[in-house]
């Protein structure tokens, strides 16, 4: 049995470099498995595309179905507008948003992607909290709410109502609730390292 | 799975020791080192020749480095705070590697300040100062002074018991 040498004086920083040359991890595996994080975010991104298509597909639908029946469906337009003022926007911006970190970390500056990094932190947190959304997704509960209680005079089906309404309070719920302290504790976090590396 | 990246061994091997100067053990470096591949990866086809290849995939990897930091410190999982897991998944062969000096030396790297941390991580890949300076986006006299205060952690680290 080999017994190794003591570790070596820093200040023989040789000596230091070549125990740190001779580390080698053979079990960690640097083969890019593209299956994973990379995809698994393009893939929530076009679930939502596709969540945000249906809605709008059936919205559309029972647009149609109501202007058939000689009705005009205030509601559904209007839940319609609203929710695509509101969401492509945002869908949009993220995609924007994702690239452009991506094309930082190729050639930035460390600071340059902290920066990069802390503006995409500070748009997502208003997002969520700027009155301009908050108006928006009140407005849009407002009218599924009257949207429902039209359906329940004429005696119609509850379902597209019930579910607008429910995805509407379900965005704002996750938004305020979840998504936005798990930004401002990566701002924080963002900041310490900031003024870490300028120390 | 695509195939590796298309690198030298003796840069992959560099990008592992950063993936470890910043993660301990564990599927958090696993996690890590696909991260750092994956950039890595989707940075090569953007490589213009402006600086060598071994300061353009470094600083990538410190990037991604300073990613994972942040999302842990958000976690309020502190990095500093090196449990030394060891992974199930090794030979005992690599398991006793983990628990010797190697393992030591990369320890005593994470337990220093990140700046510190990065200027070693680099002066230990033999890069020369305006390389390293090239990396981390500072200037030479940073690099200098931070490289003289990360010697001097370093050696206290490895001499405590």
């Amino acid at each position: 049995m080999t017994t190794r040498p003591p570790t070596p004086e820093p200040d023989n920083f040789s000596e230091l470099i070549t125990q740190w040359k001779e580390i080698d991890m053979p079990a960690l595996n640097l083969a890019v498995d593209t299956g994973r994080k990379h995809n698994h975010a393009r893939a929530l991104v076009w679930m939502m595309r596709a969540m945000f298509a249906a809605l709008c597909a059936s919205l559309l639908a029972e647009t149609v179905h109501g202007a058939q029946a000689g009705e005009f469906p205030t509601a559904s337009v209007g839940i319609l507008l609203l929710g695509t003022l509101g969401f492509i926007p945002l869908l949009r911006w993220q995609s924007r948003a994702m690239r452009r970190v991506e094309d930082a970390l190729a050639d930035g500056r460390p600071a340059q992607v902290l920066e990069a990094r802390l503006q995409l932190i500070n748009h997502a947190v208003c997002d969520v909290t700027s009155p301009v959304a908050n108006r928006v997704m009140v407005g849009s509960v407002v009218l599924a709410v009257g949207w429902a209680g039209w359906m329940v005079a004429t005696g119609d089906s509850l379902f597209l109502p019930a579910l607008t309404l429910a995805a509407l309070v379900g965005v704002w719920a996750w938004g305020r609730l979840v998504r936005l302290p798990r930004l401002l504790q990566e701002r924080d976090a963002v900041l310490a390292i900031q003024r870490e590396l300028e120390a | 799975m695509s195939p590796p990246v298309s690198l030298p061994a003796d840069l992959v091997r560099a990008l592992k020791r950063t993936v470890g100067s910043y993660a301990p053990p564990g599927p958090l470096r696993d996690d890590l080192a696909q991260d750092v591949a994956l950039a890595v990866h989707l940075a090569l086809p953007r490589f213009r020749g402006d600086a060598s290849l071994r300061t353009f995939v470094l600083r990538i990897a410190h990037n991604v480095c300073l990613r994972h930091v942040t999302r842990q410190r958000a976690r309020q999982h502190n990095e500093d705070t090196d449990v030394q897991v060891v992974d199930p998944r090794l030979g005992p062969e690599d398991q006793a590697a983990l628990r010797q000096d190697h393992e030591r030396l990369l320890s005593a790297v994470r337990r220093l300040p990140l700046a510190q941390r990065q200027v070693i991580t680099l002066a230990l890949e033999e890069l020369t100062g305006p390389e390293i300076a090239e990396v981390l986006g500072i200037s030479d006299n940073a690099v200098h002074i931070r490289l003289h205060r990360a010697r001097v952690q370093l050696r206290a680290l490895l001499e405590a018991p």
